[in-house]
């Protein structure tokens, strides 16, 4: 039941995203997107029993109960639709309300495609969360740096649209920013320049990170689902590579986690792909890595602390989850010093995810740097003579960078491994033991 | 302004500090390595855990850098 998951899921994301724009925007325009999201709702709930009543496969398929659901909960609901249009709330938010559930359903069928019934529900939790969280961070606002850099490096960049893909940025006369290569944004920002902007470049503008983030999420589910399409015996090229990297991520982090640990590999694992992919975006021309922005990766690293503490809830028991707090005393001294250990341990869970994203961040704004840096000094190299392009003296440091997208994502997954590892119980292998070994003797 | 203020002194300061704790974590980064590839030339067998390890202790060595790396962001603002 494809449907009623994705009703489910969607009234789930509506409660989330109407509290948030509860807190961070105003009460009228929660208002108008709860009540948006809820009327498509019932729309799509309307339509899917109709079409149960009237499909061919139900022995409970009732003509005459659909005609008179459409006959009087149609009006009705179309009624309430129209009142709604008329009520005078935020049309903008009203019909993002709407256009929730067709989302969750596109997210869920794309979700579907992917390559293994075992990575499909991770996938899907990873791809629902980004949309979720990422947009959450970025209404936070917070003065962070790489904003302000886009900022001036846009400003930077208005002088020489017309060279080539090289440009030189940061130069001494602007305010401390980091020079950042240009990317498709900034480009459509300096046509505009001089003029004024178009709203919706604001806004995309704004939603920046958040647009490229999506980006890389597309790029995946594109890559994979294609590749999963053609389940030949034989496999062609595509498959094979692909099946190549999902076999080797899955093994590599399969023993990490131990036996114990396989319901978590696919997270982590689309976790890895995502980052990596998000970490090359920075080298490609025209694209920007969405993880040089500390909303991104803070808002990955929330989800690992969100997931990570379910884990450890829903494996060990809130008691036992407590009781890992404390370190596991066991005796009368163990317990005098779980007073100490416990508030250590809570500070020391706290500052995971904040390590964790200040390490991607950081990583990929110096890398992103280093290539501007360089691209920079090309341009100037041969600015003399007046040529459109620089020396490609970036070339060596793309070749650095692509190794360090990749360790960089292999690090946050493998860190977040750890800590999923560390949450699980301690004497799972003991039982195994005790557990396979009787078994074994049976079955030989 | 004159001459000792806020700004100057960031601005010496700041490179400095990214400086000093590479000099750290490379040490850090070094002695790791060092350690690992030992271990791996001692028991190729075992290549694949020593690597996984060390991995994680480079991560978290070359975290300190990156830290100094942050502060130098958020704080060169201020440079003006």
């Amino acid at each position: 039941m494809v449907l009623v998951g994705s009703l489910r899921a969607t009234l789930v994301v509506t409660v989330v995203l109407g509290l948030a724009l509860a807190a961070f925007v105003d009460s009228g325009k929660a208002l108008a997107f709860v009540a948006g999201s809820a009327w498509s709702l019932l729309n799509f709930a309307l339509w899917g029993t109709l079409v149960r009543q009237l499909s061919w496969r139900g022995h409970d398929g009732n003509p005459l109960r659909a005609a008179l659901l459409a006959l009087v909960k149609g009006p009705l609901l179309y009624g309430a639709g129209f009142a709604l249009l008329k009520a005078g709330l935020s049309p903008a938010f009203l019909v993002a309300g709407f256009a929730l559930v067709f989302l969750v359903v596109t997210l869920r069928a794309l979700g579907q495609w992917l390559i293994h019934p075992d990575w499909r529900r991770g996938a899907t939790v990873v791809v629902l969360a980004l949309v979720l969280l990422t947009p959450q961070a970025a209404l936070a606002k917070e003065p962070v740096p790489p904003k302000t850099t886009t900022h001036e490096a846009a400003e930077g960049h208005a002088e020489d649209v017309h060279a080539d893909d090289a440009e030189h940025k940061g130069g001494g006369h602007e305010k401390s920013g980091a020079p950042e290569l240009p990317n498709i944004v900034t480009y459509l920002e300096a046509m505009y320049e001089g003029k004024p902007m178009p709203a919706w470049l604001h806004v995309v503008k704004e939603w920046e990170n958040v647009l490229f983030a999506m980006l890389a999420a597309v790029i995946l589910i594109a890559l994979f689902g294609s590749a999963a399409k053609a389940k030949a015996l034989v496999p062609g090229p595509a498959q094979n590579a692909a099946e190549a990297l999902l076999g080797g991520i899955h093994d590599f982090f399969l023993g990490v986690l131990g036996p114990s640990g396989k319901p978590y590999v696919p997270f982590v694992g689309s976790l890895m792909l995502y980052i990596v992919t998000m970490n090359w975006m920075g080298m490609v021309p025209f694209l920007k890595s969405p993880s040089t922005s500390l909303n991104t990766t803070f808002a990955l690293a929330v989800c690992v602390f969100v997931y990570v503490q379910y884990i450890g809830i829903t494996r060990n028991g809130l008691a036992g989850y407590l009781y890992h707090f404390a370190g596991q005393p066991k005796d009368a001294i163990g317990w005098g010093s779980a007073i100490l250990l416990f508030p250590l341990e809570v500070m020391g869970e706290f500052i995971k995810p904040i390590s964790l994203s200040c390490r991607l961040f950081g990583n990929i704004l110096g890398e992103d740097i280093l290539l501007a840096v360089f691209v920079g000094l090309g341009v100037t190299t041969l600015s003399f003579v007046h040529s459109p392009i620089g020396l490609p003296l970036q070339l060596p440091f793309l070749v650095l960078s692509g190794l360090f997208g990749l360790v960089q994502g292999l690090v946050f997954a493998l860190l977040t491994t750890v800590y999923i590892v560390m949450m699980l119980p301690h004497d799972d292998h003991h039982d195994e033991a005790h557990a396979s070994a009787p078994h074994a003797a049976a079955h030989h | 302004m004159g001459f000792p203020n806020f700004a100057t002194a960031l601005a010496y300061s700041l490179p400095l500090g990214i400086g000093l704790a590479a000099i750290g974590s490379g040490i850090g980064l070094g002695l790791t390595g060092k350690g690992g590839l030992e271990a791996m030339g001692r028991q190729p067998e075992a290549a694949a855990k020593i690597q996984t390890a060390m991995i994680l202790g480079l991560a978290f060595s070359e975290a300190l850098t990156i830290y100094a790396f942050v502060t130098m962001f958020i704080l060169s603002g201020k440079i003006s």
